[in-house]
């Protein structure tokens, strides 16, 4: 009887565990899929959901998208990961977590480890002062203001020690300038202080720009794409105005590549990145982004592995950037 | 306060300022591994925790003199104090204390069951998936709990067990566990 | 300028798919709130995709009405329960649940109803009028500043430790310390996390709230025994009694929402700390001797429910007029107005006056629509109270579970829970608050993190405390309050 049942069991076993490691294919996707996102609520979610729904439309079914931030990215990347890797968990590669945080040590993986769908949005920096600020007028003047008052200033990009932080602080190593970094848990807090005069000056992407143009003066645009100059409403590139950032064409800028993990069957892939094309070729879809500030890419899987490592090395120069401004703000305090 | 809730409450004080020693070896560990051990207030992250674990400590031993010196066990309180328990003065008063007794052990060993199955039920949840673990669960708690006839209780917890699905999986759009079988309502 | 924008969005408002998806919003959202785990918050997350397909007034009308919804909703299984559905209404079960062990669950929920409407409303109000003054008012509020209000914050836990002081500020600083767990932003060091990805970001406020409320109420309901047996709970018929108990507590209904609007428009304050304040100051001033704070005043559910709608109301101020976002709900909210195409802060004003108008309505009709589906909705909601034991305990036990779990899709939140039950009952069985567990871990990382962003926007280290006015104000009213209430309470021992 013992010997029956356990034989059952096993036949059981073995029968659920084939159908499970083998989902039906060909019938991909059969239930709703997710998309881990690894910042908390906000445009750049929303945007995600935009591509989210009109992508689960071309599948038929619904793909939700799970804000799940930690570590800069590095909790959603982990979590996705323990997902399996069957199609049913997109990962919201954004540029943070997928590249900058390997490079500080933060994580053990590369984008290698990842099959990509293809690149949603790519954002340029600015780097804004108020508009009615009268010690500077351009960029020119706020770097001379810190030179004759080093270490006095006080600026924001959101989190310490992310990209914006990194971008910045090139651009003022390079002029051999320091200021403060103020963290700020949410860009909208860091973006009030600035208002209310507690901070000097900040980054903005387009989205805080166009929600704040009133009150905000791009001083640089932190890109050597003249497309973004005209995000900012022509406001000069940092590259125009003589101070080298060492970063091209989408390194310095925040960017996402929806991804799934290494293992996932090419089957699935192809619907995946089938359906995403679609999504973001829609005319509705891509206007909904730009609504929000946000700049939809053009770039396919295949670009993939060329862009993300010239994206690659440019940043890993640029880490150095972080140590050398604490040091320099160490000596002038 | 009776003997076993002076332990009790002691065991709780222990506990926090346990938690206290923690906070002080992960600061002088991890933290220091990661240079956030040390620096002025903006660096250092370890100061603020440990700030607070002195802060624990220093509370925790104001609750234990309170306890050692047998005053009431809500300390400093605005309530009124508790009517002091009357003993019972003959046989058949002690017999309903007797029964009252009874019954807590024995709710108290449906309440211990309970946290056991519920645990379980964690555990089983991501590899069976929600669609096995919440019917199967929930049939175990009416049982436990004293639903009967046992086929009503195995009705109620698929009926429930469904509704709570339609409602996330089918309204909410929200993936509940798949398990090792990748059960999902029909969307 | 105010009228112009109120009459323009009138035309956009009152069609009939705006007020039925508004309508729908507020069901919805009063659902989500008393599910222990969801909130508005995920609420409007998983909502949000429907939103694409309306137009715009309609689309930020149902979306309002379920954050409307959504902050009364927890007050429900608050009030019936213990379980505050949602952290917001964690100070609203201190009265609203003594209220209905003692016969007046009816009352306590038609009073949680109709404070959460008339305090939203008169948050709304504030928010029509008054919102380019709040906004400038709260660019005047620097981390220094929100570094006091978070010390007054904490100071509420004195206040409600029923049980007793020192046990109320141990289970507030367990609060505090266990807020730390996660990721510092300063450094960027991980504290606390023992090599696991899921503490990351430390742990789910939700999570710890469903965990130190309701599996801990399910344990004692099961030790408390009578399983099987059927409550004797009165059948109430809907009726609009509490609106007229709602009127003796006008001032304190006034001064909650007030409060409640103030913390709102502070972006990052949100609704928790605004309704443990304003009942702290209710308590300071009850109605009559009669009303003992803790034992089932009425005064106290008119308090927190006010003041966490009309914080909603708040919450809209910044992120209307500044485009900064009030909280988490708001900044999704605020997605939500992008994504249609309208941009929030002063163009909205200029150049959408009518959208802006619309929005006005549609909260004021939300929170006027909460009051009558939640008073329909009661006598069913009370009826709740009178399944039977062996089969509430389960299912509550499911819909947290499922609930907390579809916060993150995280079986990581589920030990989280299930940890913060397991101290949960062992503080409860000792007779301490976990009350100000909750407001420790709120409020611990608005205390620690703008402190230290205090100092690094200092040119002279602590000054920046003293140099700054309102700060320098607050602080004083804080030690001020301190000293007060210690030396009241040290009276209080020796009278007695």
């Amino acid at each position: 009887m013992i010997k029956k049942l356990l034989s059952a069991a096993a036949m059981f076993g073995l029968v659920a565990s084939m159908s499970a490691s083998q989902p039906a294919l060909a019938d991909f996707p059969e239930r709703n899929i997710q998309n881990i996102f690894p910042w908390g609520p906000g445009s750049a979610m929303a945007v995600s959901q935009i591509i989210a729904e009109a992508m689960g439309e071309e599948l038929d079914v619904n793909i939700s998208v799970v804000s799940t931030p930690g570590a800069a990215g590095v909790k959603a990347f982990k979590t996705a990961m323990n997902k399996p890797a069957d199609g049913y968990t997109l990962i919201d590669g954004y540029v943070a977590p997928l590249v900058l945080q390997p490079l500080l040590g933060n994580a053990d993986w590369t984008h290698k480890d990842f099959i990509p769908l293809h690149a949603a949005t790519a954002n340029a920096f600015a780097i804004v002062s108020r508009r009615d600020e009268t010690r500077w007028k351009d960029l020119d003047g706020l770097i001379d203001y810190m030179k004759k008052n080093p270490g006095k200033l006080r600026y924001s990009t959101g989190s310490r020690g992310n990209l914006p932080h990194m971008v910045l602080a090139k651009v003022m190593q390079s002029a051999d300038v320091v200021a403060r970094n103020v963290p700020y848990n949410k860009n909208g807090d860091a973006i009030k202080d600035l208002h209310g005069g507690v901070l000097d000056f900040m980054f903005h992407n387009p989205g805080h720009y166009k929600a704040n143009k009133e009150k905000s003066k791009p001083l640089a645009v932190l890109s050597d794409n003249a497309d973004a100059s005209a995000i900012y409403d022509g406001a000069p590139l940092v590259g125009d105005l003589g101070y080298d950032i060492g970063l091209k064409g989408l390194s310095p800028t925040g960017w996402n590549w929806w991804l799934v993990r290494k293992d996932t069957p090419p089957e699935v892939v192809a619907k995946l990145r089938d359906a995403m094309a679609k999504t973001l070729a829609r005319d509705d879809v891509r206007q909904k982004i730009l609504n929000v500030g946000f700049v939809p890419t053009g770039y396919t899987s295949d670009q993939y592995d060329d862009v993300i490592s010239k994206v690659r090395d440019d940043l890993s120069s640029a880490i150095d950037a972080l140590q050398w401004e604490k040091d320099k703000l160490k000596s002038v305090r | 306060m009776t003997r076993s809730r002076m332990i009790a409450e002691s065991l709780v004080i222990l506990a926090l300022f346990a938690l206290a020693a923690l906070v002080f070896q992960q600061s002088a560990t991890s933290l220091a591994d990661q240079f956030a051990n040390e620096g002025d207030a903006i660096e250092n992250a370890a100061l603020y925790p440990k700030a607070l674990a002195y802060l624990l400590i220093a509370l925790g031993c104001l609750q234990m003199l309170m306890i050692v010196r047998g005053f009431a066990p809500n300390g400093l309180s605005d309530k009124q104090e508790k009517t002091p328990k009357i003993e019972p003065e003959t046989e058949a008063e002690t017999e309903p204390q007797e029964q009252h007794k009874q019954q807590d052990s024995a709710t108290g060993q449906k309440a211990i069951m309970a946290s056991c199955l519920f645990i379980a039920y964690l555990l089983v949840l991501d590899p069976l998936g929600y669609h096995l673990a919440s019917p199967a669960a929930m049939f175990a708690f009416f049982w436990l709990l004293g639903v009967r006839p046992l086929l009503k209780a195995l009705v109620v917890a698929v009926l429930l067990s469904l509704t709570v699905a339609l409602f996330f999986e089918v309204l909410l759009k929200v993936v509940l566990p798949l398990g090792l079988f990748n059960l999902a309502l029909p969307i | 300028m105010i009228f112009e924008t109120i009459l323009s969005g009138a035309s956009l408002f009152f069609s009939l798919d705006a007020i039925l998806l508004t309508m729908f919003g507020c069901f919805m959202g009063i659902i989500i709130g008393v599910l222990p785990g969801l909130g508005p918050l995920m609420g409007l997350i998983l909502m949000l995709p429907v939103a694409f397909y309306l137009p715009p007034v309609t689309a930020m009308g149902m979306l309002i009405a379920i954050f409307v919804g959504g902050s009364c909703g927890g007050a429900v299984s608050a009030i019936l329960l213990r379980i505050p559905g949602t952290p917001l209404a964690a100070a609203t079960l201190l009265d609203g649940y003594p209220m209905a062990r003692n016969g007046r669950a009816g009352d306590a929920i038609g009073l949680a109803i109709s404070a959460s409407a008339v305090g939203g409303v008169l948050g709304g109000l504030v928010l029509i009028f008054f919102a380019p003054l709040l906004a400038e008012l709260a660019l005047k509020f620097a981390p220094p500043e929100y570094f006091a209000l978070a010390i007054t914050g904490l100071i509420s836990i004195a206040v409600v430790s029923h049980e007793g002081m020192i046990k109320g500020f141990i289970t507030g600083t367990l609060g505090l310390l266990l807020a730390t767990v996660g990721t510092d932003p300063f450094s960027n060091a991980y504290r606390f996390t023992f090599d696991n990805h899921n503490l990351l970001s430390g742990f789910h406020i939700v999570a710890v709230v469903v965990g130190l409320f309701a599996l801990s109420e399910m344990v004692m309901q099961i030790e408390l025994g009578q399983l099987t047996k059927r409550p004797n709970v009165q059948k109430i018929s809907v009726s609009l009694r509490s609106l007229g108990l709602l009127l003796r507590h006008r001032i304190n209904l006034v001064r909650s929402s007030m409060i409640g609007t103030f913390f709102g428009s502070l972006p990052g304050a949100g609704g928790v700390i605004s309704a443990f304040t304003a009942y702290a100051v209710a308590k300071s001033r009850p109605l009559d001797e009669k009303e003992i704070y803790g034992q089932g005043a009425e005064g106290g559910v008119v308090a927190t429910e006010s003041a966490n709608n009309a914080c909603c109301g708040g919450a809209m101020i910044p992120t209307l007029a500044l485009a900064v976002p009030g909280d988490a709900s708001t900044a999704v909210l605020m997605g939500a107005l992008l994504l249609l195409g309208f941009q929030p802060g002063p163009d909205l004003f200029e150049n959408n006056l009518d959208v802006a108008g619309g929005i006005f309505w549609a909260y004021l009709s939300a929170n006027v629509f909460l009051f009558f589906i939640g008073i329909l909705l009661a006598p069913v909601f009370v009826s709740v109270l009178r399944i039977q034991k062996m089969y509430l305990v389960p299912m509550i036990l499911l819909l947290s579970v499922i609930g907390t779990y579809a916060l993150q899709s995280s079986v990581f939140d589920l030990w989280v829970m299930l940890g913060f039950g397991v101290i949960g009952c062992v503080l409860r069985k000792l007779d301490y608050p976990i009350a100000p567990v909750v407001i420790g871990i709120i409020l611990g990382p608005i205390c620690e993190n703008n402190f230290r962003r205090s100092l690094i926007l200092s040119d002279d280290g602590a000054w920046i405390f003293w140099d700054r006015p309102i700060a320098a104000s607050i602080l004083a009213i804080n030690v001020l309050v301190i000293l007060w209430t210690l030396i009241s309470h040290v009276r209080k021992k020796d009278a007695s």
